[in-house]
């Protein structure tokens, strides 16, 4: 028997016979069911409905402010006459 | 006998049709009740379920892992993730078709991650084999423990779809079904990897010291 793959099918015909162990598992089956019960995103989706309207407002206010100061320097120099008396 | 417990004492994979089953898909009107109580949140109809299909299931997944406490868990998750896609069962075929699919899934999954855990520990190992005992003169058991160490020394790919050839004498049909991938893509793999086993076995000596 010089071909390696012959050898491997009679050795697979003598290990299917072969008797197998067998487990119970229906308890923790159901077991594992309840306690990995799916995961709740109810909270989650509420800090991030908050988070989310936490920064619209931030924005809301920022935006507006962002675009009156677009030239710096304008803005640096109404600052400095604002100090001046 | 119910279909359901002729088949478990059979081992044949698809009951026989009788008046007590579906003879349009071969669900058994045993597992079509629990599996609708089970979706419903009945716990003691799904535990039915794995109470039929339990032995079976261990039997396919002591080709995955050789150790008992390994098996119990794989048998297991198998079950548990069996419950959490339920809804996804389309009762096309029998329920022990859909969950041998569920089970090669969950021994290829934990082939891969135990090959990604040891593949920094096991470069330049050596190979299992050293000698090459006739099979004639094994138990089953030592010839199921001797195949099982040749095929460990390959690839996941490569191992399942060999596994599944040698151990469950699969078809390449079945293979393609259970993997979800082509039949072509079984068919390429399983010459590659027996050619890769054969290049393996000669390598670790075979032809020289045969049946030692």
């Amino acid at each position: 028997m010089n071909d390696p793959l012959r050898y491997v099918d009679q050795l697979a015909a003598q290990a299917r016979k072969e008797a197998i162990p067998s487990v119970s598992v229906s308890d923790r089956v159901l077991m594992r069911i309840r306690n990995e019960s799916p995961v709740s995103y109810g909270p989650l989706a509420w800090i991030a409905a908050g988070s989310a309207a936490i920064a619209a407002g931030i924005t809301a206010f920022v935006v507006p402010l962002i675009q009156s100061m677009n030239s710096p320097l304008t803005a640096f120099f109404q600052m400095s006459l604002s100090y001046i008396p | 006998m119910n279909t359901a417990a002729m088949a478990i004492k059979t081992g044949i994979d698809t009951p026989m049709v009788t008046p007590n089953s579906n003879p349009v898909a071969g669900i058994i009107d045993d597992d079509r009740i629990d599996i609708k109580a089970s979706i419903n949140g009945d716990g003691e109809a799904y535990a039915r379920l794995v109470r039929r299909y339990e032995h079976l299931i261990s039997q396919q997944m002591w080709r995955f892992t050789r150790d008992k406490e390994q098996l119990e868990h794989l048998v297991q998750d198998v079950f548990v993730e069996a419950y959490y896609s339920l809804h996804g069962y389309k009762w096309k075929a029998p329920f022990l078709h859909w969950i041998r699919r569920i089970a090669t899934r969950v021994g290829y999954r934990f082939w891969k991650e135990r090959s990604r855990d040891t593949q920094y520990l096991d470069h330049g190992k050596e190979s299992h084999i050293d000698s090459y005992p006739n099979p004639e003169t094994q138990t089953p058991s030592e010839a199921a423990e001797y195949l099982y160490s040749i095929l460990s020394d390959l690839p996941p790919d490569d191992r399942i779809v060999l596994t599944l050839l040698y151990f469950e004498e699969c078809s390449t049909k079945e293979i393609a079904e259970r993997l979800k991938w082509s039949q072509s893509l079984v068919k390429v793999r399983a010459f590659r990897a027996r050619k890769k086993l054969k290049k393996q076995l000669e390598h670790a000596g075979y032809g020289r010291n045969n049946h030692e």
